[in-house]
């Protein structure tokens, strides 16, 4: 990655040290846009457009930060529009379905997974999905980078341009919303195992 | 079922509020312990905790997920396609359309030139027509006047 960080421009990139580049974070971007979307489709797109960006504005890098740092920002803010973009398309649905389409389910698609386990890990999905769209920004970011990212306090804080207690303090609070989320929770297939 | 229990028992709530950190092993062994102990006794919190518990299988199952093989090559596939569109309209469209606008200047420029200059001979003959329109006018209305009028002498000889 020194390679990339001494170049000035992404037109003297060659296609082997943009491949490098990509595997090295193509792992670490998909997780963390997944963690945001809960859609292995929508996690793959965001993907790309993630790198689409980094390169493309890699003339803006100046080292001020690390450089996984800036690629995790860059992660977390796309994944951030794009579930702003989709909370506006819901409601656009909804209120498509309730006016002209009484009557259809709503249709999630969550990861993907074998049939044997899908019914109980759809529902665990399910939960999922809706203790994480309880919580707020802040809390969500902190808890995706720490959960499936693996980040620590301090990398986080980086991420987010927040100091570290802050970070903990999300942390904190987004167990126990998401906790406070399943202690409300009707009990349904996750005990059927 | 509602967990209408652990609304109104505060050692339930307080069990239910650690299970996340007791599943991550977050808690000391006398907590341990002690919540080991509520769970066995008590089913709601149990449901609580084996909730907790398939959340964490989720977040572990989507943690170990990879991004789809190859992804790198649709990425260079789709930079290089943005490069050779920016490359065409920079290094071709670019100076044809200064070229145009460069061109088109100098028509309007000659063009206007032409029309500003035509402008001005016009004015100059009017001018000197208008001149020559006056001094007749002045010499016929000084002549039926007939009279001396100073700096006028020349049109009374």
């Amino acid at each position: 990655m020194k390679q990339l960080l001494t170049k000035t421009s992404r037109m003297e990139l060659s296609e082997k040290e943009l491949t490098q580049f990509i595997n090295k974070f193509q792992d670490k971007v998909f997780r963390t846009c997944l963690g945001f979307v809960q859609n292995t489709a929508d996690a793959n797109d965001l993907t790309q457009d993630v790198f689409l960006s980094v390169i493309e504005s890699i003339d803006g890098f100046r080292n001020e930060a690390q450089l996984s740092t800036w690629v995790y920002r860059i992660a977390v803010n796309k994944s951030l529009n794009h579930l702003k973009k989709r909370k506006v398309r819901n409601i656009f649905q909804s209120l498509d379905k309730l006016l002209f389409k009484p009557g259809t389910g709503e249709s999630h698609h969550y990861v993907h997974t074998p049939a044997d386990e899908q019914e109980t890990s759809q529902e665990a999905a399910r939960l999922l999905n809706n203790a994480l769209g309880k919580l707020s920004e802040s809390q969500r970011v902190a808890f995706t980078l720490s959960k499936y990212d693996e980040l620590n306090s301090s990398e986080i804080a980086s991420v987010m341009g927040i100091s570290v207690s802050a970070v903990d303090a999300h942390i904190h609070r987004a167990k126990r919303n998401i906790l406070k989320e399943l202690q409300h929770t009707e009990v349904g297939q996750i005990y059927k195992k | 079922m509602k967990r209408e229990n652990l609304k109104t028992n505060s050692s339930c709530r307080r069990i239910a509020d650690m299970a996340w950190d007791y599943h991550e092993n977050e808690v000391g062994l006398q907590l341990k312990n002690e919540i080991e102990d509520h769970l066995q006794n008590c089913e709601e919190c149990q449901k609580v905790y084996q909730q907790t518990e398939a959340v964490h299988r989720e977040i572990d199952k989507q943690k170990n997920m990879l991004a789809p093989p190859f992804i790198s090559t649709g990425i260079i596939n789709q930079l290089k396609n943005n490069t050779r569109r920016s490359l065409s309209f920079s290094y071709l469209l670019k100076p044809a359309f200064a070229a145009l606008i460069l061109v088109l200047m100098i028509i309007t420029g000659v063009y206007t030139g032409s029309i500003v200059a035509g402008k001005i001979y016009a004015s100059d003959e009017a001018t000197e027509t208008d001149g020559t329109v006056n001094l007749i006018a002045d010499q016929h209305l000084f002549q039926e006047a007939d009279f001396y009028t100073p700096g006028f002498e020349y049109l009374n000889e």
